[in-house]
C-alpha cells in the first residue's frame, strides 16, 4: 500500500474530487435520460405483437436493466467521491491544525510536516527551562499526532476508495454488500496498550475525531458509543452522550447479574455472600453515577467517563461544559473515595466551587470530579498493589489521569486554562501523573501525604504552578512521605498556600482543619483552590509566616494561635 | 402463428433507441474521473484510475452494443415487414387483373 506523506495531502484538492462527482452524476442523468427513451419506446401490442414483438421486448427489458445496473453503480460512485472528498477535507484540517498550532507556538511545519520552532529564550531559571520543554513536548506530541492521523485516515481513504471505485465499474459482483458508496468509518486508535494508556493517546484520539464528518460523528455515538464514551481527547459532548448509553446499558446489566445471584451456584456461603456484595455495590454505584447526573439542581453536567469492570466503579463527572470553558479544574481524591460512598459530596462541593471560581474570573468555570482509578480502600490496606502505603496504584493510573488532562485539552479549539486540584493519596498519584507529558497549567496538592519527584524542573511546571496546602492539624503530609515520596513542601519552588487563618486575611473565611475539609464551605484552603482553578493568582492567599513556622508536635490552629499574628478563629458556618 | 405489426410502431422505437444512444455516445467516464489524477496525486486510487475508467468503458460499450443489436433489428423488422407488405402488394395488384382478364 502506498503512503501518502504530508506533502501529498498539502496538494490535496477535494473541490476537484467533488466536480468529478457532479461530473458522474450528471452522466447518470444522461442514463436516466436513455432509458426513459428505452422505456417510451418499448414496443406496445397495439402496434407490435407476435414472439419476435415478445423477443424485442425482452432484450428491451434487458437493455433497461442493464443501464439502470449502471445508473446505480455510477450513483455508487458519486458518493464513494463524495465521501472521498470528505476524508481529503478531514485530512487537510488535521494538517491544517498542526500548522496553527505550530504557528501560536511561533512555529512552522515545512512542507513535508517538519516541525520548526524558534530557540527558547536563554531562561536563567531552570523552571522556566523545564516548563518550556514540557510545553514544547506536548506541541510536539499533538502535532505528530495530527499528521499521522491525516496520514493514516488518507491512506485508508486512498485503499478503501480504489477497491471500491474498482469494484462499482466492474459490476455488482464486486461489490460490498453493505453501503457501497459509504466509505468506512475509520476504526479510532487502540485505548490502551496492553494495561497502559499512552497519555499521548487523547492527541492520536482528537486527530481521530476531528477527521469524522458530523454524519459519521453522530452514527458513532449511536451504534458505537464504546468508542467514544472513555475515549480521552474526544469533546465533553460526545463522551457525555455516548455514556449515558453505556451507563444504561451497564444498569441493565448489574441489575441482572445481581438478580442472577440466587441461581448460581457457589463453592461457599462466603463467596456467595462477597459476589453479593460486589453486585449491590455495584448496581448502588452505577445508581448514584444516574442520581449526580440527573439531579435538578440547574448545572450542566457532562459524563465523562463511567466503568464498572474494575474492582470498584470509576466514573468522571464535569459540572461545566469541558468544551468552551475557559478554566477547567479536575479533583482527583483519595483514600477510601468511591463513586457509592463520596462522588455525591465530591459534585456537590465540585458544583459550589464551580459556582465561587465563576463569580472571580469572566471566563466560564467547569470542575470535573475524577474518580477514574480504583482509590485504595481500608480493606486493601494490606494488599499488596492495592494499599495506600504503597505508590502501585498511583503509579498504575498515572497514565489515566495524563491521558484525560491532555483530552481536555486535545479536543477543544480554543486553549483551556486546566489547573489540578489532588487530595491526599490523590496527590501522589497526580504527582505521578506530572512526570508523564501532560497539558496542566497549575496543579494544588492538598493533605498531600508525598510526591515521586524532587524538583519543580522535573515536572516541567511553570514558576508557581505549584501549589500546596498543609493544615497545620493534617497528619498525613507529616507521616505519608515516611512511605509515599517527597514531601511536597520539600520540593524547591513549590509555593505554600494558605490554610490557617490569622490576622489581617478575610473574614469571612476560615482555617480548614484536619485531613477532609480543604474543600470545605468558608475555609481559606478552599478559596485558594478556587483562585487558582479561576486563573486569580492575585486572589490566592499564601500561608503566613504563622502556618510556615514548625512548631514541633501536634500543630492545630490551637497550636498556633499561640503566636502572635494568629487572629480569632472564624466561627464554622452552620451550613456545614 | 398469429402477429400484428404496424412497422411505424417499429421504426418510432428504433428512432427511441438511436436517441438512447445518443444520451450515450455522451458520456466520457475518463474524462470525468481525470481530475483525481491532480487533486489526490500520490496514492494507489489515482495508480489504477485507467483500469477504473476502461472498466466503465467496457460496460457502456457493451449497453450501447445490446441497444445497437436492438435498434437494427427493429429497423430491420419495420424495413422486413414494411417490404413484404409492399411487396405482397405489388405482386398481388399486378397478378389480380390478369387473373381477371
Amino acid at each position: 500500500m502506498s503512503e501518502l506523506s504530508v506533502a501529498d495531502i498539502r496538494c490535496f484538492r477535494p473541490a476537484l474530487v467533488r466536480e468529478a462527482r457532479d461530473r458522474v452524476e450528471l452522466e447518470r442523468k444522461r442514463i436516466g435520460d436513455a432509458m426513459a427513451e428505452l422505456l417510451a419506446g418499448r414496443p406496445r401490442a397495439s402496434g407490435w405483437a407476435g414472439p419476435a414483438a415478445l423477443a424485442a421486448v425482452a432484450r428491451n427489458a434487458d437493455a433497461i436493466r442493464a443501464l439502470g445496473e449502471i445508473a446505480n453503480r455510477l450513483g455508487v460512485t458519486a458518493q464513494l467521491l463524495t465521501h472521498l472528498a470528505e476524508r481529503m477535507q478531514a485530512c487537510l484540517q488535521l494538517v491544517r491544525h498542526a500548522d496553527v498550532r505550530a504557528a501560536e507556538a511561533s512555529g512552522w511545519l515545512n512542507h513535508e510536516g517538519q516541525l520548526f520552532l524558534p530557540q527558547p529564550p536563554a531562561y536563567l531559571d531552570p523552571v522556566l527551562v523545564a516548563h518550556h520543554a514540557r510545553r514544547e513536548a506536548l506541541l510536539r506530541e499533538e502535532i505528530d499526532r495530527d499528521l499521522r492521523q491525516a496520514q493514516d485516515l488518507a491512506r485508508q481513504a486512498d485503499h478503501e476508495a480504489s477497491t471500491r471505485l474498482r469494484a462499482a465499474a466492474q459490476g455488482s459482483t464486486a461489490m460490498p454488500a453493505m453501503s457501497p458508496g459509504a466509505l468506512p468509518v475509520p476504526v479510532p486508535p487502540p485505548l490502551r496498550q496492553g494495561s497502559y494508556v499512552d497519555p499521548a493517546s487523547a492527541f492520536a484520539n482528537a486527530a481521530w475525531w476531528r477527521a469524522l464528518t458530523p454524519e459519521e460523528k453522530g452514527r458513532v455515538i449511536r451504534e458505537r458509543p464504546d468508542w467514544v464514551g472513555p475515549r480521552d481527547g474526544l469533546p465533553g459532548w460526545a463522551r457525555h452522550a455516548a455514556n449515558v448509553t453505556l451507563l444504561g446499558r451497564l444498569e441493565a446489566a448489574a441489575a441482572t447479574e445481581l438478580a442472577q445471584v440466587e441461581d448460581h451456584h457457589y463453592g461457599s456461603q462466603t463467596a456467595k455472600r462477597a459476589d453479593r456484595e460486589w453486585k449491590v455495590q455495584r448496581v448502588e454505584s452505577l445508581r448514584v453515577v444516574r442520581d449526580v447526573l440527573f439531579q435538578h439542581d440547574g448545572a450542566q453536567r457532562q459524563l465523562l467517563h463511567v466503568d464498572d469492570s474494575g474492582p470498584i466503579v470509576q466514573a468522571v463527572v464535569a459540572v461545566g461544559d469541558v468544551d468552551t470553558a475557559e478554566h477547567v479544574a479536575t479533583h482527583v481524591g483519595g483514600f477510601t473515595t468511591t463513586v457509592r460512598g463520596s462522588l455525591r459530596r465530591i459534585d456537590r462541593e465540585s458544583t459550589q466551587m464551580r459556582a465561587e471560581a465563576d463569580a472571580l474570573t469572566e471566563g466560564a468555570v467547569a470542575v470535573v470530579s475524577w474518580l477514574g482509578y480504583p482509590a485504595p480502600q481500608w480493606a486493601g490496606l494490606t494488599t499488596r498493589g492495592a494499599s495506600v502505603l504503597g505508590e502501585d496504584l498511583s503509579r498504575g493510573y498515572a497514565d489515566e489521569l495524563a491521558a484525560f488532562l491532555n483530552g481536555v485539552d486535545a479536543a477543544r479549539d480554543a486553549p483551556v486554562h486546566s489547573t489540578l486540584w489532588a487530595h491526599s493519596y490523590g496527590s501522589n498519584l497526580a504527582g505521578h501523573a506530572l512526570l508523564q507529558t501532560v497539558s496542566v497549567d497549575d496543579v494544588v496538592l492538598f493533605g498531600s501525604p508525598g510526591v515521586p519527584f524532587r524538583t519543580v524542573e522535573q515536572v516541567g511546571l511553570k514558576p508557581n504552578g505549584l501549589n500546596v496546602l498543609a493544615a497545620p492539624d493534617d497528619w498525613i503530609p507529616k507521616t505519608g512521605p515516611l512511605v509515599l515520596g517527597m514531601p511536597p513542601l520539600a520540593v524547591p519552588g513549590a509555593r505554600r498556600l494558605a490554610t490557617l487563618h490569622v490576622k489581617g486575611m478575610p473574614n469571612d473565611l476560615r482555617s480548614a482543619e484536619g485531613h477532609s475539609e480543604y474543600r470545605a464551605a468558608g475555609t481559606l484552603s478552599r478559596r485558594n483552590l478556587v483562585a487558582v482553578a479561576a486563573g486569580r493568582p492575585d486572589l490566592v492567599i499564601p500561608a503566613s509566616a504563622a502556618e510556615r513556622r514548625p512548631t514541633g508536635g501536634v500543630q492545630g490552629p490551637a497550636a498556633v494561635a499561640a503566636t502572635a499574628d494568629v487572629a480569632a478563629p472564624v466561627t464554622r458556618p452552620a451550613t456545614r | 402463428m398469429r402477429y400484428t405489426v404496424d412497422p411505424n410502431a417499429l421504426n418510432a422505437g428504433a428512432d427511441h433507441i438511436a436517441r438512447a444512444l445518443e444520451h450515450l455516445g455522451s458520456l466520457r467516464l475518463e474524462e470525468d474521473l481525470g481530475p483525481l489524477r491532480f487533486a489526490f496525486a500520490g496514492g494507489v486510487t489515482v495508480g489504477g484510475l485507467k483500469a477504473i475508467t476502461n472498466q466503465w468503458d467496457i460496460q457502456l460499450s457493451g449497453a450501447r452494443g445490446q441497444l445497437r443489436i436492438l435498434g437494427s433489428a427493429l429497423v430491420q423488422a419495420a424495413d422486413g415487414y414494411g417490404g413484404l407488405e409492399s411487396l405482397t402488394a405489388q405482386q398481388l395488384r399486378a397478378v389480380g387483373p390478369q387473373a381477371d382478364e
